[in-house]
């Protein structure tokens, strides 16, 4: 039986959320006209980290793999679109080869790591990541070596007749905008698709996924790809953001950050990371100011948040603030006639109200 | 009748050690089989080859006349056969409701939607509804599933188990950790579900009073052999099963 009420009593919840969702773009879209070059430059790699923070959570906090190797896939993304850049300039072939080099390279990669989970899988998404900075550090020929790829052109965006031009910083923030709101809005639907509602069984339980007739290794791989992809696309804005394409952004330190912004936003909720992003960038600012030590304030800001706000910041905002969590895409709430009587246990219970938090939430 | 399952000369070695030692077994359709013996009889390990947790050592595993021997888990689930696990295996974050959900939308193929929303798909919230109200967590659908107290969360464990729609459906001690009064309400349960549904359970028990009462046939295990099978009467009045395992437990 359909409950037709589910419709009626989950709109206030969406409401609040897109709401939530407009104020944010609109916060974010006044940035450049309110800190200048400096903020446009800060809140540029902002959005970009926010959408490599939210692909690696994919995998951390909804499909339960922690891998250290993301930091790999978004250099490939970079490294091979400066390079088609640098030989054609035409934005959409150098975004779609650099997507497409990562999501193949994860794919591939993808296929030896996710036959293990747990701290063997982190070992080798660590062990691959390291190998593409090693390649990329020593094949000179195509990558520079540690020079990198200098003078990476941002060609203007071209969709038929309209044309707009990207090299202006403040026009550029505003397509990082749009692209990183497409693409967190994406990860958004998939982590509440039924497809997200499978890899994150995986993230409880591999055996009862199996038992519930998936193939926990095709759905692993699934998300490796998607998240390495995406990882990918945030390196292609990235390139295109510098012009220069250099070796760290695949060291394993930088597969770190999305770790370190995971952990203090919230590992269980999906606006965990880019929160954790905001505060990384705004205590690295900061701290940095006062202090040439500022690696040590930073590590204990990341330790005091982690373990002052067990579950991140965000958990922490949602208990004080329940209408932010509301658990999605399940049977309507109060449609059972009060007092059902339970055929096994024999008793009576109330209607559960309110819900839980569920962990999909927000 | 014909044999929904038949295993031949199934063994499981450990190591030198032979926890399932030769069986033979068949499992009639529509009939509710249990399979008993003490501790370490090899109860367990058998589901697990059947189900394709662990891979045997020797011998043949045929389902709906199918070999299925070396097939993956979730090739057998598709089949039509699913369990229940005797420690709870539950979604422990998501709710009660999606615990249920996941194995219904993987049987209608719809996980590999990865832009939908959960609140489409009419079919398969009724059939979860159904299964949810069977087994009476419809009220606390809402709750984290690791939040149910012990005895929900055993009853979430058939709800999950049925969910797939199986044919053939293992509960490994189903009652583990019940009280008297409990076990019979869960028996219950699942005598309403075979009826309802239409399927045929395996019941794995360590305590012999349980299934007796529901049982239409039992098979007794020991040291990883089956010592003996036939209906109830025939088992409880049987000499050999008498000395071996209710030996150490006669009430």
């Amino acid at each position: 039986m359909l409950e037709q009420k589910q419709t009626s009593t989950m709109w206030p919840h969406r409401l609040v959320r897109y709401t939530l969702f407009g104020i944010i773009i609109m916060v974010l879209s006044i940035i450049p006209w309110a800190f200048g070059s400096y903020g446009t430059w800060l809140g540029s790699n902002v959005l970009i980290l926010a959408l490599f923070a939210v692909s690696f959570n994919l995998l951390l906090g909804y499909s339960g793999l922690l891998s250290f190797g993301q930091a790999g896939f978004f250099a490939v993304g970079a490294y091979v679109c400066a390079k088609v850049l640098i030989a054609v300039p035409w934005l959409i072939l150098g975004l779609a080869s650099g997507v497409l080099a990562a999501a193949l390279l994860s794919l591939v990669l993808g296929c030896l790591c996710v036959r293990h989970t747990r701290i063997y899988f982190s070992m080798l998404t660590l062990a691959f990541g390291m190998m593409i900075h090693s390649v990329i550090w020593k094949w000179r020929a195509v990558t520079g070596g540690d020079d990198g790829l200098v003078n990476v052109p941002r060609p203007p965006l071209s969709l038929g007749l309209f044309q707009l031009e990207l090299n202006n910083d403040v026009t550029y923030y505003y397509f990082l905008l749009l692209c990183t709101a497409i693409g967190v809005y994406l990860l958004w639907r998939l982590v509440n698709s039924p497809l997200g509602l499978a890899l994150q069984g995986l993230r409880d339980s591999e055996q009862r996924v199996a038992f519930s007739g998936l193939s926990v290794y095709r759905y692993r791989l699934v998300a490796f790809t998607i998240a390495g992809s995406v990882a990918g696309f945030a390196g292609t804005l990235m390139v295109m953001l510098t012009k220069y394409a250099y070796p760290d952004m695949a060291h394993w330190t930088f597969s770190a950050e999305p770790i370190m912004a995971t952990l203090m936003g919230g590992v269980s909720t999906f606006a965990g990371p880019i929160v954790g992003v905001l505060i990384l960038y705004f205590a690295k600012e900061i701290i940095v100011r006062f202090t040439e030590y500022w690696l040590l304030l930073l590590g204990s800001t990341v330790v005091v948040l982690v373990l002052g706000f067990r579950g991140g910041v965000v958990m922490a905002l949602q208990q004080s603030l329940p209408f932010l969590a509301t658990p999605a895409g399940e049977g309507g709430t109060g449609t059972v006639s009060e007092g059902e009587t339970n055929p096994t246990t024999g008793g009576t219970r109330p209607d559960a109200e309110p819900p839980p938090a569920d962990r999909s939430s927000l | 009748m014909n044999a929904l399952l038949s295993v031949g000369g199934l063994e499981k070695d450990f190591g030198g050690f032979m926890a399932v030692n030769g069986v033979d077994l068949q499992i009639q359709a529509g009939t509710m089989t249990s399979i008993i013996g003490p501790n370490g009889a090899g109860k367990t390990t058998l589901i697990n080859l059947v189900t394709g947790s662990l891979q045997p050592s020797a011998g043949r595993i045929t389902f709906l006349g199918k070999d299925i021997t070396n097939l993956p888990i979730h090739q057998r689930v598709r089949m039509g056969m699913s369990r229940s696990f005797q420690i709870s295996d539950i979604l422990a974050n998501l709710s009660v409701y999606k615990n249920v959900m996941l194995p219904v939308l993987a049987r209608h193929n719809y996980t590999v939607h990865p832009l939908a929303s959960l609140d489409g798909y009419p079919d398969v919230h009724s059939e979860t509804a159904d299964i949810l109200r069977s087994v009476g967590l419809w009220n606390i659908r809402h709750y984290r599933a690791d939040e149910l107290s012990h005895g929900d969360q055993r009853l979430l464990e058939i709800g999950m188990a049925v969910a797939p729609s199986p044919q053939l459906c293992y509960l490994d001690e189903p009652c583990a950790g019940m009280n008297p009064m409990e076990h019979k309400k869960v028996l219950g349960l699942i005598k309403h579900l075979a009826e309802e549904r239409n399927l045929t359970f395996v019941l794995v028990e360590h305590d012999m009073d349980v299934v007796f009462s529901v049982s239409d046939w039992v098979v007794v295990m020991n040291k990883g052999e089956v010592l003996a099978e036939g209906v109830p009467d025939e088992i409880r009045g049987d000499p050999i099963v008498r000395s071996v395992y209710l030996g150490e437990d006669v009430r």
